[in-house]
């Protein structure tokens, strides 16, 4: 058997747009915009770079079917890039470029080769004697096992399946062409490249069973270094190892606040737990959620300043690594019990504001508040269940805190 | 809680300081002047309750682990509690021995309840200064109870504008009105903006296509267009090549033709044509040059035969050049020997002069008689004495007269008149120079005085109302500003109330009108029938009835006419009851307009004698206000105005008492003139000026003029009367050397006659007849060198002339020319130049005769080397036919040669040009080529070649575009930033949305609080804070009350003695103070009541309060005993004593 190497990528999702990032500073939101193009193009540079004998994409190059024509040229300008290289291109069609659902065609170089949608097909690469199977969705959604129609494999040859497929689940991910490990391992081929989950996972050793993940992430829940899979086959022995191609990243700390912990303490913790994330970004833009937790007096200080608190947690941010950006701050702290002895006609603005708040008033009130302002709101945010991500409840104990925080000050 | 004792072991400046509360006081005050711990006893009480701060205070004095605050308390139960407070984060309660056991954490808590530091300080802590923020907030809120109410139980301050800030924070990020300052609209936009763009950066697939597709149409025509262009240059390039092929052709032909004519040569091989030339040519050469050595030699024998040469002058020539020579000089001596003659002749004259001057008979003579050189020397001292002495005497004569004339100019110019020293006069004029001055600022302050008297009328005037007569308005009473503002309120309150009935009023005339529209509305589709017609109707049917009845009763039967009557009366009650039911709506509707009309009339009757009442009101207050200012003389105008007057009238006050005190200063300055002219009047007879009738001032200044010149002229006539005295010493001076002089001329007189002897002068000759003879005598010697040097000079000359002319008569003789009739010079001069041509013919014979022989030389040369030449001719020539010219065979010979090179080069030509065509081909082809059709079709393909090339140009062009648009497109912007942008808007939006909802959230709930609290609370604690702030007033307000306001706010009143309710912006601010005091009191006692109270800490509130308010202030703080412990923290006796009086046993006075 032929020694040789390909690169399996999956998962481009190209012209997909970043969720929930209000960048201000240009530059640093540019960086985000063009990551996952970048992404791609320097994983063409390596594949080239590499000299790889083929390249492997399965399912998902686009986010969904796309307005902006630049996108398809973007995608056919690389492929040429590889075809000017020599490395011929395999593909097959994933839910999210399902053949329905993109109805925008650019002609691509000869070099690509897409496998069909309505039956597997293979191609032979008689020089290295290997053998591809595949088939793309024709649909969004392909609740069909369409691994157990693959065909059988050549024998003496190197097989590869590629299948874009959540196997038998994986959340979050829609489970689209279930099958098991056992499914697959049963089409007795060598290599099996899968797409789909956004995670990379090498799913079985043998035959090696490999989800490369996607290149980019995308939002905050596509955390860590994102990329694909180099896979080296040398007189039957396959290695693999991962190319990490991402711009930028997402990452996600969480911070124990102490109930004697002051500002600078808080901040100080910031700083500790985002250090670790620095020493790992190698130079990538970082949108970094920071999580707050625990009992502490200042919540309510917190609450009444969430905006300069943000502030200060980016600059503490900053401190650690200027690339680091803070994506969200998310408070989760509570104060500290107090002792809760009845008192009647208190002298304390919370219990003040306890004993005399008319809660079902208020409630009401927030509800009209919120549907006022959320039919306003751009872009149909305004017909989400909570238009302000927080229910009623949680807005009113925030507007309590609000104003205990800011009663103090007006003594 | 209540303190029994405090305990300050270790705190601030204080140490083992204990503090014994008395029970059953009611009220506790702790006295301690200024640095006497007071503020350290306070903060101590909060530190004891709730800890220490972790930051080190109070550690000045005392190491921070050492701190100790120790107290016995007392709950309301009777329960009991001794302990200890040190500074640390764990177990700070101890026990309050030796031991310091750590006593639980929370055994305070059933002392203090729930109370936080923070909490106690506000609500259980009062001073000055929040006493006075309290009060300021409260009076600023204008009353609103639920405010109050709240502000007094927590102790905070600014709630309504904590509320404003809130809800104004809300509204700069949104509100229903748009607006570009609002944050969630800027969020908005920028989502429409980032929308637009993302549209406008799409690269729409339909523009791609196109360009693709235009590129593609253009690429194929492109193709097209080069193999048409092909076709075309290659006919093109045949025809060219053709064209230029044809001459070439003809050329060959031409040369082939000539070369025919030679053929007669063609048994002379080509390189005897060259031979042939070299002979001929060698043999002209040879011939020309012997003919040229030939003239040579004939030209040197002409030229010898012409030349003569005279040997005897040859001979003498070198004598010849010898006296050439010399005849210079002899030139020279003839030139000066007349002038050296003359010279002689002019010494000769000056001799005889001189003898003449000296009176010597003969020049010749003179040498004997002159004089030694001593008697001339000393003949010549003594002439020098002469001079001086007479110089010396005449100088001394003019400075005696210079001098003489100088005093009698001094004499003449001495002062006439009485001169005295001005000294004294002086000082007594300085010493009045106060006195002056003051006389002088009389005429300014006269001047100011008038202006300012002219000001404050024109001021008086230009105030509104104006000010006639200032006086009788300062004469009168004047309204204080206060009252003007009084009534200004009182007619600004009457007015708002006349407008807002009349605003009534109109309202409810509109109201009117529309109802009467309405009613016609109603009417216009028809009479409306009314519940009485139909009744009337109905009756006259059934009397027409009954009436029928009666007859028929009667047995009468009814007659027609009133059977009619009662038909018609039947039909008109069922149409009217027809009408109405089925008409039931708009009767209905009609009714109800009628009864609302009948109602509104009502009560704008009401608002119409309401405001009639409001009016009279109107008018008694201005009227009133009217009457303030009558006194003052003035129509009062509205109170605005009056206010702005009365600050006028302020302003003319102050400008009338800077008058009076000018109009002061004047006077007194008037006093001084008595005093002084007295005094002047002295100085000026005492020093004879004559003043006339001046002023003072002027007077002073005159004599202070007058006493300068005076001073002046004393100093002056001391000055001259010496001088004189010193001219006439130098005078006298003069004499006497003037007499020295003349002795010394007399004994000079003596030697000068002995001296003279010697030069043969008289005994009385003069100075000057001395000095013209020594002169002459001096002169002498000189002329007598000169005269003998010019007589040596003539003879010399005379001989070497007579010489030189010697020598030429010899050379003339023996050459034999004639040359006589010549100046020697002359003669001598011609000799030598034909000496000189002799030997310059001579030379040239020697020479020509040289060039004769080599010429002869050179010709038997030339003829030999010419017969060679022939020979070799003849023997190249032998097998030439004889008669053979030949030059004419060379220029044929040659000819030939030409042909055949020119007939190469053209089939070399051909042959490159033709490109591989063979010459037979393209004779061929040029058959019936036609040169004039074949430049037409040139031109035309020309023509169409220029057509494609442009074509492919644009074409190119255009391709060129279209590739760098597919460029653009493809790696433009793209639209991925819009998108981005767009939801980076929405997440924005997004948050804004959400502070948004939460700032109105927080102040609804605020004033929803505030509002609740106010509904449970408000009763009790108002009547007790009403009864407290009556205490505190000392019965000059009765009560608090509560009232709806304009907006139907409940507010609260001030109940004045009068029955007077005053709103709280309103109370001066000492009585907003107490308010707050009793509002703050009746909370207390509230909460008191119902929980485990905390003491009451007071500080100096009483600094700002007089005696009679902080008397009753104390009053009121003993009466809250029986709820609360109240501690009073003062450095003020006053108070102390104050509080001794008025509480008498029950206070428990505490000395820190």
């Amino acid at each position: 058997m032929s020694s040789f190497s390909f690169i399996h990528a999956a998962d481009l999702h190209l012209g997909s747009p970043f969720q929930g990032l209000a960048l201000k500073d240009a530059a640093v939101a540019a960086v985000f915009v063009e990551a996952s193009r970048k992404a791609f193009s320097t994983l063409v540079g390596l594949a080239i770079e590499k000299r790889v004998d083929f390249f492997v994409i399965a399912g998902d190059v686009y986010d969904g079917d796309w307005k902006d024509n630049k996108i398809g040229l973007f995608f056919n300008r690389e492929m040429a890039r590889l075809e000017r290289a020599g490395i011929p291109v395999y593909l097959l069609r994933g839910n999210h470029d399902a053949a329905s659902v993109i109805t925008k065609t650019i002609t691509l170089p000869a070099n690509v080769h897409e496998f069909p949608t309505g039956k597997p097909g293979s191609v032979k690469i008689d020089a290295l004697q290997v053998a591809l199977h595949g088939q793309g969705f024709a649909e969004r959604s392909a609740n069909d096992n369409l691994a157990i129609s693959y065909p059988a494999p050549i024998n003496g040859w190197f097989n590869i399946g590629i299948l874009h497929t959540s196997l038998t689940g994986r959340e979050p991910h829609a489970p689209y062409a279930p099958c098991s490990v056992d499914d697959l391992r049963s089409r007795g081929y060598d290599y099996w490249a899968l797409g789909h989950v956004h995670d990379y996972e090498a799913v079985a050793r043998d035959p090696l069973v490999i989800f490369p993940g996607n290149l980019q992430g995308r939002n905050i829940r596509e955390r860590g270094a994102k990329g694909a899979v180099l896979v080296t086959v040398e007189d039957g022995r396959i290695e693999h190892e991962r190319l990490i191609v991402d711009e930028a990243r997402f990452a996600q700390v969480d911070v124990d606040v102490g109930p004697d912990d002051d500002q600078a303490a808080i901040l100080r913790g910031v700083e500790h737990a985002v250090q670790p994330i620095a020493d790992d970004m190698a130079g990538r833009m970082t949108a970094l959620r920071v999580r707050l937790f625990g009992v502490t007096p200042l919540q309510g200080a917190i609450a009444a300043n969430r905006q300069q608190w943000r502030d200060e947690v980016e600059a503490a941010c900053h401190r650690v690594h200027e690339d680091i950006w803070l994506e969200k701050l998310e408070l989760r702290l509570e104060p500290p019990p107090t002792s809760q002895m009845a008192a009647e006609g208190a002298l304390d603005l919370q219990q003040l504001l306890a004993e005399h708040a008319g809660d079902t008033d208020i409630a009401a009130d927030a509800t009209r508040l919120v549907d006022e302002i959320a039919i306003r709101l751009p872009g149909g945010l305004g017909a989400a269940a909570t238009p302000l991500d927080d229910s009623t409840e949680a807005l009113i104990e925030e507007a309590r805190q609000l104003l205990l925080a800011r009663g103090r000050g007006a003594v | 809680m209540r303190f029994d004792r405090l305990d300050i072991l270790r705190y601030g400046a204080l140490t083992d300081r204990t503090l014994d509360f008395r029970a059953g006081a009611k009220l506790h005050v702790i006295f301690g002047p200024n640095e006497a711990g007071k503020s350290s006893a306070l903060s101590a009480i909060s530190d004891l309750l709730f800890g220490f701060p972790s930051a080190a205070e109070q550690s000045f004095l005392h190491e921070p682990g050492t701190l100790r605050i120790g107290a016995d308390i007392r709950a309301r139960d009777g329960a009991k509690l001794a302990f200890r407070r040190r500074r640390g984060r764990k177990s700070t309660l101890l026990a309050p021995d030796d031991k310091e056991t750590p006593l639980a954490e929370d055994a305070l808590a059933p002392f203090i309840g729930n109370l936080s530091r923070d909490v106690f300080e506000r609500a259980f802590g009062l001073d000055s200064q929040r006493l006075r923020q309290g009060a300021t907030a409260m009076l600023r809120s204008g009353g609103e109870i639920g405010s109050l109410l709240f502000s007094a139980a927590s102790g905070l301050t600014g709630l309504s504008r904590l509320r404003q800030s809130l809800e104004l924070e809300a509204d700069g990020i949104y509100a229903a009105r748009r607006s570009k300052d609002r944050g969630f609209y800027q969020a908005l936009d920028r989502y429409e903006d980032a929308r637009k763009a993302e549209r406008d950066h799409e690269l729409k697939s339909g523009d791609w296509k196109k360009l693709l597709a235009e590129a593609a149409e253009i690429e194929a025509e492109l193709a097209g267009l080069q193999a048409e262009r092909h076709e075309t240059r290659q006919a093109l390039d045949r025809l060219k090549k053709l064209k230029t092929l044809q001459p070439l052709l003809a050329e060959i032909d031409a040369e082939g033709m000539a070369l025919e004519q030679l053929t007669d040569l063609s048994a002379i091989p080509e390189s005897f044509a060259d031979r042939l030339e070299q002979r001929l040519r060698d043999k002209q050469v040879a011939e020309e040059d012997m003919q040229r050595v030939r003239h040579t030699v004939t030209r040197a024998e002409d030229d010898l035969s012409r030349i003569q040469v005279d040997d005897v002058l040859l001979l003498i020539s070198g004598d010849i050049t010898q006296l050439f020579a010399d005849t210079g000089n002899y030139r020279s001596q003839r030139h000066d020997l007349p002038r050296v003659d003359q010279e002689l002749a002019g010494y000769d004259d000056a001799l005889a002069q001189l003898a003449r001057r000296l009176g010597v008979s003969d020049a010749a003579k003179l040498e004997v008689h002159q004089p030694s050189d001593i008697d001339l020397s000393r003949l010549s001292e003594l002439v020098e004495q002469g001079k001086q002495l007479s110089r010396q005497l005449q100088g001394l004569a003019e400075q005696a007269e210079s001098e003489r004339s100088q005093l009698a100019a001094l004499e003449r110019d001495s002062f006439a008149g009485r001169l005295f020293d001005p000294r004294p006069y002086s000082d007594q004029l300085d010493s009045l120079a106060a006195e002056l001055t003051s006389l002088a600022r009389l005429d300014a302050l006269e001047t100011q005085i008038r202006r300012v008297e002219s000001d404050l009328e024109e001021a008086a005037a230009r105030l509104r109302p104006p000010v006639g007569d200032i006086s009788a308005l300062f004469a009168a009473p004047l309204p204080e500003p206060a009252e003007i503002g009084t009534h200004r309120e009182t007619i600004d309150a009457a007015r708002a109330r006349v407008r807002e009935t009349a605003e009534k009023l109109r309202t409810q005339d509109d109201q009117l009108a529309e109802i009467a529209r309405a009613l016609a509305d109603a009417e216009r589709a028809g009479p409306v029938v009314t519940r009485e017609q139909v009744a009337s109707a109905r009756e006259d049917r059934d009397g027409k009835w009954s009436s029928i009845q009666d007859m028929l009763a009667d047995g009468r039967p009814p007659n027609a006419k009133a059977i009619a009557a009662l038909t018609v009366s039947i039909g008109d009650a069922d149409r009217l009851a027809d009408t109405v039911l089925s008409d039931a709506d708009r009767v209905a509707r009609h009714a109800d307009y009628r009864l609302r009309e009948a109602r509104l009339r009502q009560e704008r009757d009401d608002v119409s004698g309401r405001l009639q009442q409001h009016e009279k009101l109107l008018a008694e207050a201005e009227a009133s206000f009217a009457g303030l200012f009558e006194p003052c003389g003035v129509v009062a105008l509205d109170p605005s105005t009056m206010l702005e007057w009365r600050r006028g009238v302020e302003a003319l006050l102050r400008q009338r008492k800077a008058l009076r005190d000018l109009l002061d200063e004047r006077d007194e300055n008037a006093l001084a003139e008595e005093r002084v002219l007295p005094a002047l009047q002295d100085i000026v007879e005492a020093t004879g000026y004559r003043s006339g009738r001046l002023p003072p001032v002027a007077m002073a200044e005159g004599l202070r003029k007058h006493l300068r010149i005076a001073a002046e002229h004393w100093s002056e006539s001391r000055t001259r009367e010496g001088e004189i005295s010193s001219a006439r010493d130098r005078l006298a001076r003069f004499d006497e050397q003037q007499q020295a002089l003349e002795r010394r001329r007399a004994d000079w007189r003596e030697m000068f006659s002995k001296a003279l002897a010697p030069l043969d002068l008289p005994d009385d000759a003069t100075l000057d007849m001395a000095a013209v003879a020594l002169k002459a005598w001096e002169e002498l010697p000189d002329a007598l060198a000169e005269r003998d040097n010019r007589l040596r000079r003539v003879s010399g000359m005379r001989r070497d002339m007579a010489d030189f002319e010697r020598r030429l008569a010899t050379l003339v003789a023996n050459s034999g020319y004639e040359l006589e009739h010549l100046p020697p010079d002359a003669a001598a001069e011609a000799l030598h130049s034909r000496a000189n041509a002799m030997r310059g013919e001579l030379k040239k014979r020697e020479s020509l005769e040289e060039d004769r022989q080599r010429a002869a030389g050179s010709l038997a040369r030339h003829e030999e080397a010419l017969a060679a030449i022939l020979n070799d001719l003849d023997q190249l020539t032998a097998g030439l036919p004889g008669s053979t010219d030949l030059p004419v065979l060379l220029s044929r010979l040659r000819e030939r040669t030409r042909l055949n090179v020119r007939l190469l080069e053209s089939r070399d030509r051909l042959r490159q040009q033709a490109e591989g065509r063979a010459e037979d081909e393209l004779r061929r082809q040029l058959h019936d080529f036609d040169r004039v059709a074949a430049d037409l079709e040139i031109e035309r393909l020309t023509e169409e070649d220029q057509r494609q090339f442009t074509r492919h140009g644009e074409l190119s062009a255009r391709l060129a575009e279209n590739r760098r648009q597919q460029q653009t497109l493809e790696t433009g912007v793209s639209a991925e930033y819009a998108v981005f942008d767009k939801l980076s808007a929405e997440q924005e939006a997004k948050d804004l949305a959400r502070q948004w909802v939460v700032l109105k959230i927080a102040a609804r709930m605020l004033a929803g609080s505030m509002e609740s609290y106010r509904e449970k609370q408000a009763d009790p604690v108002i009547k007790r804070a009403g009864e407290l702030f009556s205490q505190l007033t000392g019965s000059r307000f009765l009560r608090l009350v509560e009232a709806h306001d304009e907006s139907d706010t409940l507010q609260l009143l001030a109940e004045r003695v009068g029955g007077e309710r005053v709103p709280l912006d309103g109370l001066s601010e000492g009585t907003g103070d107490q308010l707050y005091l009793a509002l703050r009191l009746a909370f207390l006692e509230d909460y008191s009541a119902r929980n485990e109270p905390a003491p009451l800490i007071v500080d100096d509130i009483f600094q700002t309060f007089d005696d009679e308010r902080a008397s009753a202030g104390l009053k009121v703080l003993a009466t809250t005993a029986e709820r609360f412990q109240t501690i009073l923290f003062t450095h003020e006796m006053s108070i102390v004593e104050i509080a001794q009086r008025e509480i008498g046993s029950d206070l428990d006075l505490i000395r820190l």
